[in-house]
C-alpha cells in the first residue's frame, strides 16, 4: 500500500500541478506572487516536519530548499517541531558488543517498525568476560552523552555526528588509586538549561570504599557545551575544557539513579545515609546543588524517570501485583508529588522484571523489559489499553544473548538538526588546542 | 439531525467561484479569518472568500464539521483526518493554500504532514519531479551536497 499511493500522486503531479500555479499566474498577476510567496511560508512549514535523513537529501533538490534548510534558525524550528509532533517519539536503544569492542546506537519510533542503525562507537574493549563500562545519558533534545571509561564524546545520532569532548583535567590522579579496599569513582551526568540553551557535562569524581560504598575526596568538574544558533552548531566555550567546582554533592554516596533533567535541572536519587533516600538536582545555570524530599511511601526501589517533562518515580512491581506505583512531581517548586497506581498487564515474558527505563512525553509510561529485547510495552499514561510494538532490524543476536552480557539502555528520543563540529583537539603536556578540520 | 446546539446560526459563505454554502456558525469558526469577522460583527451578508473555490470550500467545512463535532473521539478523528488526506496533489495544494488562508491551524498541520510524508524517503530527482521544482544547482554544487552527507543518500 505504501508503494502505491505516492505513484498515484506521481502520476497526477505533472499533469495537475503545474499548469494550475501557471495558470494562476497569467489570470492574478501580481496576487499570484503574493500567492506564490504563501506557497513559499508553506514549504518551510513541510520541510520542518521531516525527518534529518530527508532534509539532508532535500538540500538537493534546489537552492531554495538548501537556504531553508540550512539557514542557522531552522534547527530551532525543526526541534520545536518534533518535540510537539507524537509522530516524531522516538526511542534510541544503544547496546554494546559482546566483547565490548564496540557501541551500537539505534533509534525506532515508539509506534514500533524497522530499527535503524545511526552510528557505532568505540566501546570500553573490556573483553567479554569483564563487565562494559560504557555509559549513555538520556537523549536531551536529540543529543546523547557516551563515555567508554576512556574518551567522552557528545552525539547526534540523527545526523551521524559526534564530537570527542576534551578529556578529565582530573583524569590521571585517580586511576592510581586502584586496590583492594577502594577504587576510583568517575560518573558523568548530561545537563541542559533552556533559558541559555547551554549543555554542561557535569563530573564527579572520587575514591569509593568498597566496605561502606563511601565516596571520599570527592571533587567536581564541569565542561559548558553552547548551541551556536549563529552557526547551528555546537561549540565548547571560549575553548576552555572542564572547570574545577568549589562545590560537590551534599552526600559522599553515589547517586542510586542516572541523571533525569527537568526544568534545567539535572536530578538523580541521591542517598544521605544507610537506608535514607533523597532528591539531589544540579541546578544547570547556577551550578548549585539542592535537596528535596521523596514522597513518602515511596518504594526504596523506585526508578527516577520523566513523564510529559515532569519528574516521576516508578515504583517496582510485586511479584503477584498487576500494578505499578507511580509518582508525579505536578508541582516542581512547592514540591507537590501525586501518587497514582498505573494498571499493568500480565504478560509471560517482559513481566518477568519490568523496568521503567523510560517514559515519553505523549503521557505514556514506556515499560521495557530487563533484557533487551524486540518487543516492547507502552502503557499508555491514565488510560489501560496496553498497546505491544514490535520493533524489527536489530541485530538477532542481542535476543540470544540477551540476558547475559549485553549493556543497554533505552532512553526517549527525538531527531535532532543540530550538526556538531567536528574538531580535532591536540594536546601538548596540560594546553588542548583545537584545530578545525 | 444535527447535533449542534438549536440556537446555532448558519452563516453564508461565497466562494470566488460565486458559490455559497451555508453552514452553521460553531463550524465556520473554526477558521480563525471567519471567527474574528464573527466576532466584529461583520458576518451577516455572504462572506466573501476571494482565495477559495467552492470545490475546496465544501472539503475545508467538511473537515470543519467533522472536528467541531463534540463527539468525535480522538481515535476517530485520527483515522478520518487520515482518510481525509487521501487526495491528488492539486486538491491537496488548494487545501494548504485555504487552510492558510482561513487560518485553520489543525488542517494546515495535517497537509502539511500529509506532504511531508510524501516526500519522506525519496530521492531528490523524484521529489523535483513532484513538486515540478527545476534544479537550479550546477552538476559540480550537486556533487558537492551528496558528499557533505553521502551516508543519506544510500
Amino acid at each position: 500500500m505504501g508503494k502505491k499511493l505516492p505513484r498515484n500522486h506521481n502520476n497526477k503531479a505533472g499533469g495537475k500541478t503545474a499548469p494550475q500555479r501557471r495558470a494562476s499566474s497569467t489570470t492574478r498577476g501580481s496576487e499570484n506572487k503574493a500567492a506564490f510567496s504563501i506557497f513559499r511560508s508553506i514549504e518551510h512549514e513541510i520541510l520542518s516536519r521531516l525527518p534529518v535523513k530527508s532534509l539532508l537529501r532535500c538540500r538537493s533538490v534546489c537552492k531554495q530548499w538548501r537556504s531553508i534548510i540550512d539557514d542557522p534558525s531552522f534547527v530551532d524550528v525543526h526541534a520545536s517541531r518534533s518535540q510537539t509532533s507524537p509522530g516524531s517519539c522516538r526511542m534510541l536503544i544503544s547496546f554494546s558488543e559482546l566483547d565490548g569492542s564496540k557501541h551500537y546506537f539505534f533509534s525506532a519510533n515508539l509506534r514500533g517498525g524497522p530499527a535503524v542503525n545511526h552510528i557505532t562507537l568505540p566501546g570500553c574493549n573490556k573483553g567479554s568476560q569483564s563487565p562494559c563500562q560504557c555509559n549513555v545519558s538520556e537523549s536531551l533534545n536529540g543529543l546523547v552523552l557516551f563515555s567508554n571509561g576512556t574518551e567522552l564524546y557528545i552525539c547526534n545520532p540523527s545526523r551521524q555526528s559526534v564530537q570527542t569532548l576534551p578529556p578529565s583535567s582530573a583524569g590521571s590522579w585517580y586511576e592510581k588509586l586502584d586496590c583492594h579496599l577502594n577504587s576510583p569513582f568517575s560518573s558523568y551526568s548530561f545537563g541542559f538549561d533552556p533559558s541559555t540553551k547551554e549543555y554542561k557535562v557535569l563530573h564527579i569524581i572520587g575514591i569509593c570504599h568498597r566496605t561502606d560504598m563511601k565516596l571520599s575526596d570527592v571533587q567536581c568538574e564541569v565542561l559548558t557545551v553552547k548551541a551556536n544558533l549563529g552557526r547551528g552548531q555546537i561549540i565548547i566555550e571560549g575553548g576552555i575544557p572542564w572547570r574545577r567546582m568549589s562545590r560537590v554533592p551534599p552526600f559522599p554516596y553515589p547517586f542510586r539513579s542516572q541523571g533525569v533533567c527537568v526544568n534545567g535541572a539535572i536530578h538523580w536519587i541521591g542517598i544521605s545515609g544507610p537506608g535514607q533516600e533523597i532528591l539531589v538536582a544540579f541546578d544547570v545555570a547556577s551550578e548549585k546543588f539542592r535537596m528535596t524530599a521523596l514522597p513518602v511511601g515511596v518504594s526504596s526501589k523506585a526508578n527516577l524517570t520523566q513523564i510529559g517533562g515532569r519528574l516521576a518515580l516508578l515504583g517496582d512491581k510485586g511479584y503477584d501485583t498487576f500494578s505499578i506505583e507511580l509518582w508525579v512531581l505536578k508541582e516542581y517548586h512547592n514540591t507537590l508529588w501525586v501518587k497514582q497506581s498505573v494498571a499493568f498487564p500480565h504478560l509471560k515474558k517482559q513481566a518477568k522484571n519490568p523496568l521503567p527505563l523510560g517514559t515519553v512525553h505523549t503521557g505514556e509510561i514506556f515499560l521495557v523489559p530487563d533484557v533487551l529485547l524486540h518487543t516492547y510495552l507502552v502503557i499508555p499514561y491514565q488510560k489501560t489499553t496496553v498497546k505491544k510494538i514490535k520493533i524489527t532490524r536489530l541485530p538477532e543476536w542481542i535476543e540470544l544473548h540477551g540476558e547475559k552480557n549485553i549493556n543497554f539502555s533505552i532512553t526517549n528520543h527525538v531527531e535532532s538538526f543540530l550538526p556538531l563540529e567536528n574538531k580535532k583537539t591536540l594536546q601538548f603536556g596540560d594546553l588542548v588546542f583545537y584545530v578545525d578540520t | 439531525m444535527s447535533l449542534s446546539p438549536s440556537t446555532s446560526k448558519m452563516l453564508s459563505l461565497k466562494s470566488s467561484d460565486g458559490k455559497v454554502l451555508e453552514v452553521e456558525e460553531h463550524v465556520a469558526v473554526l477558521c480563525e479569518t471567519i471567527k474574528s469577522l464573527v466576532e466584529d460583527g461583520c458576518a451577516d451578508s455572504p462572506i466573501p472568500l476571494a482565495n477559495v473555490d467552492g470545490a475546496t470550500l465544501g472539503n475545508v467545512m467538511e473537515w470543519c464539521k467533522k472536528h467541531a463535532d463534540q463527539k468525535a473521539s480522538a481515535d476517530d478523528l485520527e483515522d478520518w483526518d487520515a482518510e481525509f488526506v487521501e487526495r491528488d496533489q492539486g486538491e491537496l495544494y488548494h487545501l494548504i493554500m485555504a487552510a492558510n488562508y482561513l487560518n485553520i491551524k489543525g488542517l494546515l498541520d495535517l497537509i502539511c504532514q500529509k506532504v511531508a510524508d510524501m516526500i519522506k524517503g525519496k530521492h531528490p530527482e523524484k521529489i523535483r519531479e513532484i513538486f515540478n521544482i527545476e534544479n537550479d544547482f550546477t552538476p559540480e554544487q550537486q556533487e558537492q551536497i551528496r558528499k557533505d552527507n553521502s551516508w543519506a543518500f544510500e
